[in-house]
């Protein structure tokens, strides 16, 4: 039986060639995604700081930041701009199967904002990410998405990231995310 | 509506709203998908197909195979309209059915919509439990074939072979016959 040459798997990704671009693979769909530009990085660097220092706070979780594989199945292999997980999974490292996200946090950009909103973000419902901002420097704004949602929470001045075992971690002041 | 909408996020009804200006409209969890009007090739294989499905399904009572455009919506952030379907016997009338359960969708695909045919919309079918999903390539004279839990699909290049629950015997598709 053929297969037919449009459908990727998470090992096809990992043996290609490294060439400056993000290749993932979400079920099945290829995305493949260039070098970000310096806006895009100054915000991935920001959230992961606020996000890296509430989990120190707690003890419990570790914030990551890309590139960083994480897999669900043989069809899937995404590398999330920022994600938390529980430490003991951040100990395990990408070979954790089924690893659960706490949270994962995508700043778009023009070239990705398409695939981080639709794909993407389905793939972290579906998944169950406990909390999925898609983070929007041009538009000033995080949408927040939960795994059961079926349309985003906009949040304009300030997103807070809060769990249900821990209350409020930490509330980021959006306007000085973006300036 | 008290939650502002998202940049670029689409809803049922605004797509149910969308002039009727000769495009398909569709919205695949919140991602709208604009399509022309197809081409001839196209709808001759949709016509092929409807009309093998019909004379299968009137003879085994297991559904009824239509066209669209249609209405099939499964939630608030999701309406499609598949080239041939087949709703389950249950859902008799003259409406739409809300959230429906199709036991066969088939899409023909297109250079324009193939990705999203292989891609948001093959899963959204497998996530409604579309119980067979076809999606014919006229140019590679083949047909992918995807079930619920699939990840992959099984490639078909000679025939089609349906047999849903409660038919008495499987309907045969011959592809040469339906690429023509």
């Amino acid at each position: 039986m053929p297969l037919a040459p449009e459908y990727f798997t998470a090992d096809m990704v990992r043996a290609l060639p490294s060439d400056g671009q993000r290749h993932e693979v979400v079920l099945g769909e290829l995305l493949v995604t260039p070098a970000p530009g310096w806006q895009h990085q100054r915000i991935v660097g920001r959230l992961f700081r606020l996000l890296a220092g509430a989990c120190d706070n707690l003890g419990t979780l570790e914030a990551m930041i890309a590139p960083a594989d994480v897999s669900w199945g043989d069809d899937t292999l995404v590398q999330p701009d920022v994600f938390v997980v529980p430490k003991e999974l951040a100990i395990a490292g990408e070979t954790a199967r089924a690893p659960a996200l706490v949270l994962v946090a995508e700043v778009l950009s023009p070239s990705t904002a398409r695939q981080d909103r639709f794909p993407k973000r389905a793939l972290y419902q579906r998944q169950g990410v406990t909390t999925i901002w898609l983070v929007d420097p041009e538009q000033r704004l995080v949408e927040v998405w939960t795994p059961e949602a079926s349309r985003p929470r906009v949040e304009r001045e300030h997103v807070v990231w809060r769990t249900a075992e821990a209350g409020d971690l930490v509330s980021i002041d959006l306007r000085r995310l973006f300036d | 509506m008290t939650t502002p909408l998202a940049p670029d996020f689409h809803t049922a009804e605004m797509v149910r709203a969308m002039p009727d200006d000769g495009n398909r409209y569709e919205v695949v969890w919140g991602e709208l998908f604009v399509t022309p009007s197809p081409r001839r090739p196209h709808q001759r294989i949709v016509g092929r197909l409807l009309v093998s499905l019909g004379a299968y399904c009137e003879r085994e009572g297991v559904g009824e195979p239509l066209t669209s455009p249609a209405d099939i919506s499964w939630s608030l952030d999701t309406l499609v309209q598949p080239d041939v379907f087949v709703l389950a016997p249950e859902h008799a009338g003259d409406e739409w059915p809300a959230a429906p359960r199709l036991r066969l969708v088939a899409e023909v695909l297109s250079p324009s919509t193939a990705r999203r045919d292989r891609f948001q919309k093959r899963k959204l079918y497998q996530a409604n439990g579309v119980e067979v999903l076809w999606l014919v390539d006229p140019d590679r004279r083949l047909v992918e074939t995807w079930t619920p839990a699939a990840t992959l699909p099984v490639v078909e290049s000679e025939r089609l072979t349906w047999q849903p629950d409660g038919a008495s015997e499987p309907l045969v598709l011959e592809l040469g016959a339906i690429f023509g």
